[in-house]
């Protein structure tokens, strides 16, 4: 769109089209931004996904129900036993089988470690898109310490493939829970010492408030999800809402803000890991003996039906809507993914700002596009 | 509210659309195509339902015969959720487009649209997400083959 | 510096007498040499203080192993002559479709104002064999201060050039931005560099540093135009870390945005440009800091003598390796400062930048000026005005 310059006629001014991505040092994966820029503010952003699009919903209509499992660590590979979480609480819903106590509980500590993990994640990428680059080594320092929590439970640091239908496959170290509080104890206090390189820092402040601002009526009408849908005002988390395995038993606050801008969003985060760790210290007080696995049979037959199960990730709210038609095999599968409505926000919320304003956004809604891609 | 307490709302506000009970999903209704605008609108909308939020919608194929389409919406005033599904046939599946009620459900209609080949009409702009844009065929279809799709060792 | 050069090698060679153009050579030679060895020696140190920052230990693989053990400091001295190697050694790649004058003639012109602004920098000063101290500078011009300022335009010309000429979209961003920032950033720091001027009553740095020494009202310890001048001192670092594309204030070359802004095409020798231009702008701006604000080669109330007597033998020259001693320790000490604050704080916008440097530095450094002008003024009337 071509229009003259007002002081002099004889120069046009023109936007021009400019890709971020697929291959970028920021985008958090493979996202592309196709933004229509006017010198440097954006006037239109339209993102593209689908680079990283590996068929998972169909992959999981042709294994049976415990080869699934694997295939959905690769759907949100931060929060890789939130995700195997999901679809495991789908099957177990539709097979009605019980769990015991104590798998229970450990599949709580790993989703809350999981949650601390991924947060930390989050917290160093987003303080890097802001230009500060030490919290990032701050950040994946600690993070490696929780790596290594679950590296001595399931043998892998990322993708952990740990939950099984019927409970884990498993059980914890004997030492588990005494290496778990030390880290907790060690690890708490430093929670204040990321706030304070970056919390009342004028140029984070700049960067961040009244930036992105995202209104509870447009986060629902987008689906948003999660931290970001509590930044907007909206009071909700799937643990409280509608709680599972054993979180009605476990006492913890909900951080929400009514500004819904980056900073909010930002805040909110770091509150949820000190939440986190006080839900992991009952955790750890409260966890029973006994079975941690209700074995069941290696091809499992469902009966027919469907269902739809949700539960609270990092970024949102993960859910699994599974159909089955009396095999050993899904029917379809289908996940409900917080990235894919956060990543349909920015077209919203990327308009009329620079595009350093782009880069804050897209890290305050901590969006991982296996996530979107499935 | 449950859906069976839905129904009868339903069935008094819209008599010409059908609705029932799924026998096989206790969260959901099915009901045919030809109200879909107006029953969502008022799914949304009515004070009693208030269903801000579009959780997701997605396809299930089950050939020969039918593509069904499933919508499960929730409410955060009254936190109660309603799932709904519309069967479409198999051969021109074509439904009106709810991206003017939740805007959630622009992205999700072009991904049925790309992966099952269901048209949404009134959709501004439907075109592929997952897929290069000059794929052909509908991968998530159960009928769908491709030379590179090799089928597993049972 | 013709004068000692000539009278070095008289001493050393019994009389010979200099061609007139051997001490240009001489101090290409050396400021070469300066450039090269000190831009090894601080991006070392860079990525050391980066690494005590982050809680972790930087480079530690290169070099002898013996050494790395003792501490993080001792390890990892052969890192940057390692990758200054590697850097030579890469492929050099001009694209199709730039530019292809513009692109081989920015980074000549980065390099060209880097190195032609040690000119008037003052180092030292000695008195051995002369008939009066004399200032150690390539050409201690009368209007240093003034040439310094100007030479450093130069940059926003290479970077507009490296951005255009780069045929990214990527690249003109940063290279609009760099231009915008750089000229933006001058005006406040010429301000910020008058008040001294005002004190002094000179633009040559050599007279700055004598004032400084001589004291404020009398008082050696207040010379230093730290205290008087003292918003005029933060002012300019402020614009010395902007002039130099330093985080916070390194939009231009925001990794996280622009991939890595006007210099995204360049590749080997001439992104080591770029590089080595930066480090020795760095390092400029802290020597013009120390020479200015904090009493370049002096110290209050100590005057090294022209020659330290060790008994059997007399080290000529030693005012002069004094006075560079104090005047690297000072400009290091800077340095360390300026990377703490990179290491520290995220990004600026480019909105809050001009905003910044506008609205905030440039009302701060007229302040500034006023109150240099008054004390000056005191000084005057009351003290019998300064040597300069």
């Amino acid at each position: 769109m071509m229009r003259q310059f007002p002081a002099n006629p004889d120069l046009t001014v023109e936007e021009f089209e400019l890709n971020m991505g697929p291959q970028h040092p920021s985008t958090h994966g493979v996202l592309r931004l196709v933004l229509t820029m006017d010198g440097e503010r954006v006037v239109r952003c339209k993102p593209v996904v689908g680079y990283l699009h590996r068929s998972i919903e169909k992959m999981a209509e042709n294994r049976t129900y415990t080869q699934v499992i694997p295939v959905t660590d690769r759907l949100d590979y931060c929060t890789s036993m939130t995700s195997n979480y999901v679809y495991v609480m789908a099957v177990e819903d539709l097979a009605d089988i019980t769990v015991p106590p104590r798998a229970e509980y450990i599949r709580v500590i790993m989703s809350e470690l999981n949650r601390i993990a991924s947060h930390l994640l989050w917290y160093g990428t987003f303080a890097l898109e802001v230009g500060a680059t030490t919290p990032f080594i701050y950040g994946f320092r600690d993070r490696e310490k929780v790596l290594d929590l679950f590296e001595s439970t399931c043998g892998a640091r990322l993708l952990y493939n740990y939950l099984r239908i019927g409970g884990v496959s498993r059980d914890l170290p004997e030492d588990f829970c005494e290496r778990m509080l030390a880290f907790l104890d060690e690890w708490e206090p430093l929670i204040r010492e990321y706030e304070d390189l970056l919390d009342e820092n004028p140029i984070f402040y700049n960067r961040t408030k009244k930036v992105g601002f995202l209104s509870a009526e447009k986060a629902l009408a987008y689906g948003v999800s999660g931290p970001n849908l509590r930044a907007s005002g909206m009071a909700r988390d799937v643990r409280r809402e509608h709680p599972y395995a054993v979180y009605p038993e476990l006492e913890f606050d909900v951080p929400v803000r009514t500004e819904g801008d980056v900073f909010a969003r930002y805040r909110i985060r770091m509150e949820e890991l000190r939440q986190s760790a006080r839900i992991l210290r009952q955790c750890a007080e409260k966890l029973p003996g006994g079975p941690y696995l209700e074995p069941q049979p290696l091809r499992m037959v469902l009966p027919e039906g469907e269902t739809y199960v949700h539960l609270e990730s990092p970024r949102g709210d993960i859910g699994c809507y599974l159909v089955s038609q009396g095999t050993d095999k899904p029917y379809r599968c289908k996940f409900r993914t917080p990235s894919f409505c956060h990543i349909a926000v920015f077209q919203h919320l990327v308009r009329d700002c620079l595009i350093p304003d782009i880069m804050a956004i897209c890290a305050s809604f901590d969006v991982v596009l296996p996530e979107t891609d499935r | 509210m449950s859906p069976d307490e839905f129904l009868p709302i339903l069935q008094a506000r819209f008599p010409q659309v059908e609705f029932r009970l799924d026998p096989l999903n206790p969260q959901a209704l099915i009901m045919s195509a030809s109200g879909v605008p107006e029953v969502f609108g008022w799914l949304r909308d009515a004070p009693e339902a208030a269903m801000q939020y579009l959780e997701f919608s997605t396809a299930v194929d089950s050939p020969p015969d039918c593509l069904c389409v499933v919508y499960s919406l929730y409410s955060y005033t009254h936190r109660h959720r309603l799932a709904l599904k519309v069967d479409l046939p198999r051969h021109a599946p074509t439904i009106p487009t709810l991206s003017h009620l939740w805007e959630n459900a622009d992205w999700n209609e072009r991904e049925i649209y790309d992966l099952f080949g269901v048209f949404f009409s009134g959709h501004e702009d439907l075109r592929r997400l997952m897929m290069p844009e000059d794929w052909e065929g509908h991968p998530l279809r159960k009928d769908y083959s491709h030379p590179n799709l090799t089928p597993r060792p049972d | 510096m013709e004068p000692i050069f000539e009278q070095f090698v008289r001493d050393l060679t019994g009389g010979f007498q200099v061609p007139f153009w051997a001490p240009m050579l001489v101090s290409l030679g050396l400021v070469l040499a300066f450039i090269a060895l000190n831009a090894m020696f601080m991006i070392w140190l860079e990525r050391k203080i980066c690494g005590r920052i982050q809680r972790r230990m930087g480079p530690m693989l290169t070099g002898p192993k013996a050494w790395a053990r003792f501490s993080m400091w001792t390890g990892g001295w052969f890192q940057t002559p390692c990758d200054s190697v590697k850097l030579l050694l890469k492929e050099d790649i001009i694209p199709a479709q730039v530019d292809r004058f513009g692109f081989m003639l920015a980074p000549v012109l980065v390099f060209m104002a880097a190195l032609a602004v040690y000119v008037p920098l003052p180092i030292s000063s000695t008195s051995y064999a002369q008939s009066a101290p004399i200032v150690v500078a390539v050409a201690d011009l009368d209007i240093g201060l003034l040439y310094v300022v100007a030479i450093t335009t130069l940059t926003i010309l290479a970077i507009l050039t490296a951005g255009w000429a780069s045929n990214n979209k990527y690249s003109l961003l940063g290279g609009m931005r760099a231009g915008v920032q750089i000229l933006s950033y001058e005006i406040p720091m010429l301000f910020a560099l008058m008040g001294p001027m005002v004190l002094a009553g000179s633009l040559s740095l050599g007279d700055l540093v004598l004032v400084q020494h001589a004291g404020l009202f009398g008082v050696p310890l207040l010379g230093w135009f730290l205290v008087p001048s003292f918003l005029g001192a933060v002012v300019y670092l402020i614009c010395a870390v902007a002039e130099t594309n330093r985080p916070p204030f390194d939009m231009p070359e925001a990794e996280q945005e622009l991939v890595a802004g006007f210099s995204t095409e360049y590749t080997a020798m001439r992104f080591a440009m770029f590089y080595l231009a930066e480090f020795s702008n760095t390092f400029v701006v802290c020597m013009i800091f120390t020479a200015v604000f904090l009493g370049g080669w002096t110290l209050p109330g100590f005057i090294p003598p022209s020659s330290l007597n060790l008994g059997f033998f007399s080290l000529p020259y030693f005012d002069l390796l004094a006075g560079m001693a104090i005047f690297f320790a000072k400009a290091y000490a800077v340095v360390l400062l300026l990377m703490w604050i990179r290491w520290t704080f995220p990004r600026l916008r480019p909105d809050h930048l001009m905003t910044f440097g506008w609205k905030f530095l440039l009302p701060l450094s007229f302040v500034n000026l006023l109150v240099c002008i008054v004390l000056a003024a005191i000084q005057q009337i009351y003290f019998g005005g300064n040597p300069g």
